[in-house]
């Protein structure tokens, strides 16, 4: 059984986070140091920090309630505290007291920063994607998207309308697109995604035929109207209802379609 | 015309001439993305009429792969991931390319991805068994897989593939 030790270092990332790391048993006779080095830690105003608990055998109740009073005193200041690398033994004894719902968890340290980063930094994370101009891909890449909004928070509408708009947008890009054989027979889907927005830019090789079509298209985005007895024409209509922002750049070479969402809920 | 018959027969010509798809992905080194993705191939893979057993193995493989990758080959915030996929009709193929890691980490995948290749020509040993006890998804790899090869340059940047071929329908169980 391994003594307790506690250590506190700057992450190499961002000076702004503690790393306080925590080894061996948290027992009753641990809280006073707890307390201790989270006091020295709020001192210096470094209120972001990353509990490293992948080395603690076993936390005891009054130990978590320490943890929940130190996140309260960094919460105060704005900050908070978090938890990475736990082991299942620990993680039960979290849950057995409900604080997994209390405390932010994560696989190791490297996620918890990135929490920070997409938190506090407003980090845009960046996603290409390119498949082949083929129909049946769409559906597995507008559901892809719809999955990267859900896993950042957005809400289950949010998510459905964002991928409402990748399907649309996919579904025009393999319609209309380059009918060409070979590399060009390409759609090139980029996802922006931060705390507030996702821009989605789809981009895609065009058939020469409908280029003069295309760049009329602009025109048409301004007043969309479609006549009640048109079959087809509403797909881009929808997506302009659906989103914040809504262009689209079309030359002899390709055409791409950037649309903006901002999160709602 | 025969782009619209290729989509009304699902896109995968089965008994015809041996056509490949090709999906390219970049993403963040982030563990947050590997979910969304395996499920991404796993559904890319149902739409080219490959069966839902192969499509799971080969979402697991994927899922293998890229949290290795993650783990091991994304020391820095702003590391980042690219998978390249493509879907033949006969067999699926994936690389993946990491920034790469420490020494010790790449040293250890390069020894087990070795180990492996001999094992298949050789049969099993004791050196192979002591990696399984240790690198336990590269060995679920191995097992859902036919072939898996290894590059690392001079600036550690790794890329890994793996090749799992569909059997004949007389050889799956």
């Amino acid at each position: 059984m391994k003594t307790f030790q506690i250590e506190i270092a700057q992450s190499k990332e961002s000076p702004d986070i503690t790393i306080i790391s925590l080894r061996g048993k948290l027992g009753h006779n641990t809280i006073k140091k707890i307390r201790q080095a989270f006091d020295s830690i709020i001192a210096k105003e470094k209120v972001f920090v990353v509990a490293d608990m992948s080395d603690v055998e076993y936390i005891s109740s009054a130990s978590v309630g320490e943890l929940m009073g130190c996140r309260t005193s960094l919460m105060e200041k704005d900050g908070d505290l978090v938890l990475a690398g736990l082991k299942i033994e620990v993680l039960e004894t979290l849950s057995a007291l409900d604080a997994d719902k209390i405390f932010k968890l994560y696989k190791d340290v490297r996620s918890a920063i990135n929490l920070y980063y997409w938190e506090y930094q407003g980090q845009v994370e960046k996603i290409n994607l390119t498949f082949p101009s083929e129909l049946n891909f769409v559906p597995p890449v507008r559901q892809l998207v719809r999955r990267i909004a859900e896993q950042k928070d957005y809400s289950s509408k949010d998510a459905f309308r964002i991928e409402t708009i990748v399907d649309e947008i996919c579904n025009n890009a393999v319609e209309h697109g380059s009918m060409a054989e070979g590399e060009g027979r390409e759609v090139e889907v980029s996802v922006s995604i931060d705390r507030k927005k996702i821009e989605i830019s789809i981009s895609n090789t065009s058939d020469p035929e409908k280029v003069d079509m295309l760049k009329k298209m602009s025109k048409y985005l301004s007043s969309p109207k479609v006549s009640f007895h048109d079959k087809r024409g509403r797909g881009l209509a929808l997506v302009k209802m659906l989103s914040n922002d809504f262009q689209i750049d079309s030359s002899d070479y390709g055409t791409c379609v950037h649309v903006t969402k901002i999160r709602e809920e | 015309m025969a782009k619209s018959k290729n989509v009304e027969e699902g896109a995968a010509n089965i008994t015809g001439d041996n056509v490949s798809y090709k999906l390219k992905l970049s993403f963040p080194g982030n563990y947050e993305y590997v979910a969304p993705i395996r499920k991404f191939i796993y559904e890319a893979l149902l739409v080219n009429n490959y069966n839902q057993k192969f499509a799971y193995r080969s979402e697991v493989i994927v899922d293998e792969i890229c949290s290795n990758a993650i783990c091991y080959g994304c020391k820095s915030i702003d590391a980042r991931i690219e998978l390249l996929c493509l879907i033949f009709n006969d067999r699926f193929e994936v690389q993946i390319k990491d920034q790469g890691g420490e020494r010790k980490d790449i040293e250890r995948l390069r020894f087990a991805v070795k180990n492996f290749e001999e094992e298949q020509k050789q049969g099993g040993s004791d050196v192979i068994k002591d990696i399984r006890k240790e690198c336990l998804g590269l060995e679920i790899v191995r097992m859902l897989s036919e072939e898996i090869d290894l590059q690392i340059d001079d600036n550690n940047v790794t890329t890994l593939r793996v090749v799992r071929k569909r059997k004949p329908f007389y050889e799956a169980k």
